[in-house]
């Protein structure tokens, strides 16, 4: 009997614990109530959930801040790591669980033609938008809507080490991409384990990044700016582009094992002292500079990249099933606010995306050397280009990558035929969403 | 009165045992939902799953899955893949447990260090021996130029990256094999062959001839593990090659993911998903058909 009352209750603790753990994993006091706020600006007892990147450098900024929106607003803020899986995921489910979700700016489309941004026009001032640089409200656009509010819209630098550049006798950073190329090849030192520079030939997204820097330094394209539903991947600059990249496969420029490399092997190697230059984003400027992990500390430069350089951006958009949109507008408006930005210019080194931030950040930052990072990093924002975006970008991305690695791997040698098939296919891609 | 006091035990056990199988029931209907729900969305349109309706395709998501030419190439190195993964695996377990079989000096330390990678999360090993793989700074190519061997290019060149998926999977696997094994190895009495030995059976034809039938079960049990587990890789190819290069180390579960997650075609994704579902329950039904047979011939 006793043995039967044991387990009858062993079974139904099980059942109970199986059920509980199939709930919905909502932590205690982030229950999501009402959007009414009782008074304007009060939004007690209300929780905000922002899906950000994982471990991200500028999510754990906002986490450090978000308490002065919090007291503003009487709001608890729930910053949420969250790969773009379960982003995508939630959104899919239409489960409403993030109010906030930090959008890359390639997949702005994407979410936005399937509904899972709102558009923002009703809810930020023309005066707001106006303090925005153009291309950043442009990247965060799409069809006519602005769906994000941009904190963040970056270009990759070059950073080059200064001492090797004295000893080489070069008093300036390469300004054309036949400068980079011959600055590269003399920086080159096999027998002291130093190579000119990387570029990044893994078959990844990141490398992509890197390609369409290269291609817009020479006038070229993925989707054409004139006609988005038109592919203008096969021309003769995108064949110079890869040319131009294999001339440093070639001629040992760059480390024989380059077409397996992505950003984190740029950025582990020029810490470790093995490159003279690397391309990277700004936010390397920080690890740089970081005693525990560089052995280049003091010793490095930052330029802008010669001619031209895509431009990315991040920002915060809201979820049409958020139960709490009025609190997530407060939230990208005070994100994105003047006093934001240039707080986030300054701690980052980064460009700020407001004309009015932008002048403050640049007059507060009292170091040279950052004053001089960022007068670099804002030229890169000038000269960048904004690639043309689809709704199934990454997809176009994933194609590009498999031609940049079957390239770089000398798999084909043939650039134009492989550039040709390459194009057709990013056609098919593109087509499919017309 | 003793017969129906024993029927009434039976009872009591009966009721007892289906209660304690209630919360394995549970697990085994969620398993079942997930399937079904893969295969109606299997038969939604990529639009109907993204924007949550139901537009029924019929046939054409796994039409586009098998006409795929990129499929095809991802199924041979997926076959290819786990075969070679699971003899390399088998071998080394059946090495390795006959050698710790004797509890010579230092053979449970030994055993501690071979689980070791067992306890790791693939990605977390995943992402160790990437580090260790990278051509310039990895460790694996210093120790070779030390022995005046020059290291390939493990994930840039594409038989090396193969060799270099094939490697790690193996060091995440093995363990495993060898536990199954050692455990079985154990069961053998040394009492036979030490029989065998005075006999004058030398140490090949004890292993074969004893040791080696007591391990045909635990193999099957390996095998039926070991070779689904292998067709359903993803996570070591994710962080070590990401599928390149130039889709060399593609396999089928990289293939569903890239599908569903970074080109949004979940219809289709799940009818690969489910097409991959299909080949491991047919496998693991005529595996253990062939089993029971064997099983029963052996009676």
């Amino acid at each position: 009997m006793k043995k039967r009352v044991v387990s009858v209750l062993l079974c139904a603790g099980l059942v109970i614990g199986a059920i509980a753990g199939c709930s919905g994993g909502k932590d205690a006091g982030t229950e999501k109530t009402d959007s009414k706020s009782s008074e304007e600006g009060d939004y007690s007892g209300q929780t905000l959930t922002i899906a950000v990147e994982d471990g991200g450098e500028y999510a754990l900024w906002y986490e450090s801040i978000k308490s002065e929106f919090e007291e503003k607003t009487g709001a608890k803020v729930t910053l949420v790591g969250a790969n773009d899986e379960a982003v995508l995921a939630e959104c899919m489910a239409k489960s409403g669980y993030y109010d906030v979700l930090t959008m890359d700016g390639p997949m702005i489309p994407q979410y936005a033609s399937l509904g899972y941004l709102m558009p923002l026009d009703d809810y930020i001032d023309q005066e707001e938008i106006d303090d925005f640089f153009d291309s950043t409200i442009e990247s965060v656009s799409w069809n006519d809507s602005i769906y994000c509010m941009p904190y963040l819209v970056h270009g990759p630098v070059i950073y080059y080490r200064t001492d090797l550049f004295e000893a080489a006798d070069f008093d300036h950073a390469p300004e054309t991409v036949d400068e980079y190329f011959e600055m590269s090849k003399a920086l080159t030192d096999e027998s002291q384990g130093v190579y000119g520079t990387i570029i990044e030939g893994k078959q990844s997204s990141e490398p992509v990044s890197q390609l369409l820097d290269k291609l817009s330094q020479f006038g070229g394209e993925l989707i054409s700016s004139d006609d988005p539903s038109k592919i203008a991947f096969d021309s003769q600059e995108t064949i110079d582009t890869f040319e131009y990249i294999m001339k440093f496969y070639d001629e040992g420029a760059v480390p024989e094992g380059c077409s397996s490399y992505d950003n984190g092997d740029v950025q582990n190697m020029f810490l470790q002292g093995q490159l003279a230059m690397a391309c990277n984003w700004p936010y390397m400027w920080s690890m740089v500079n970081d005693e525990e992990y560089s052995k280049v500390v003091g010793k490095v430069g930052v330029a802008p990249q010669p001619g031209a350089n895509a431009v990315w951006s991040w920002s915060f958009g809201i979820s049409p099933d958020s139960k709490n949109k009025e609190l997530a507008v407060e939230w990208c408006k005070w994100s994105t606010s003047s006093e934001i930005i240039e707080r986030l210019s300054e701690n980052f080194i980064n460009p700020a995306v407001r004309e009015s931030s932008a002048k403050n950040a640049v007059a507060a930052i009292t170091d040279e050397e950052d004053a001089k990072v960022l007068e670099a990093m804002n030229k890169s924002l000038e000269q960048g280009v904004a690639p043309t975006l689809s709704t199934n970008f990454q997809e176009l991305r994933t194609r590009v990558a498999l031609t940049l690695n079957r390239i770089a791997t000398k798999e084909t040698t043939d650039i134009s035929g492989e550039v040709k098939t390459c194009a057709e296919d990013l056609q098919k891609i593109l087509d499919e969403v017309q | 009165m003793r017969q129906k006091k024993y029927v009434v035990l039976k009872q009591r056990r009966k009721r007892t045992g289906i209660l304690l199988c209630i919360p394995a029931f549970l697990v085994v209907a969620y398993a079942i939902y997930m399937l079904g729900y893969a295969l109606v969305m299997s038969f939604n349109s990529n639009m109907g799953v993204l924007s949550g309706e139901y537009h029924f395709v019929g046939w054409e998501n796994y039409r586009k899955v098998l006409e795929s030419e990129e499929m095809r190439g991802v199924v041979g190195n997926t076959l290819l893949y786990a075969a070679a993964t699971i003899v390399t695996e088998l071998g080394i377990g059946l090495l390795v447990s006959a050698a710790l079989r004797r509890n010579i000096k230092g053979s449970q330390a030994a055993k501690v260090c071979i689980m070791l990678p067992m306890m790791m999360a693939p990605i977390a090993s995943g992402t160790i021996w990437r580090w260790m793989l990278t051509d310039r700074y990895g460790i694996v190519n210093h120790l070779l130029g030390l022995l005046k061997i020059d290291g390939p290019m493990w994930l840039a060149d594409k038989l090396a990256a193969k060799f270099a998926i094939l490697f790690v999977s193996v060091w995440t696997a093995a363990p495993f094999v060898i536990l199954v094994l050692l455990a079985s190895i154990s069961s053998v009495s040394d009492d036979i062959i030490e029989a065998a030995r005075i006999d004058g059976a030398g140490g090949l034809q004890v292993y074969w001839n004893i040791i080696f039938p007591h391990l045909k079960s635990a193999i099957a049990v390996i095998l039926l593990i070991r070779i689904p587990d292998a067709l359903k890789m993803y996570d070591i190819v994710y962080i070590l090659t990401d599928g390149g290069p130039a889709n060399a180390t593609q396999v089928i579960s990289f293939y569903v993911y890239n599908k569903g997650f970074t080109s949004l075609k979940f219809g289709e994704a799940a009818a690969a998903s489910f097409l991959l579902f299909l080949f491991i329950a047919a496998f693991s039904v005529f595996f253990n058909s062939l089993v029971n047979r064997n099983k029963k011939k052996g009676r």
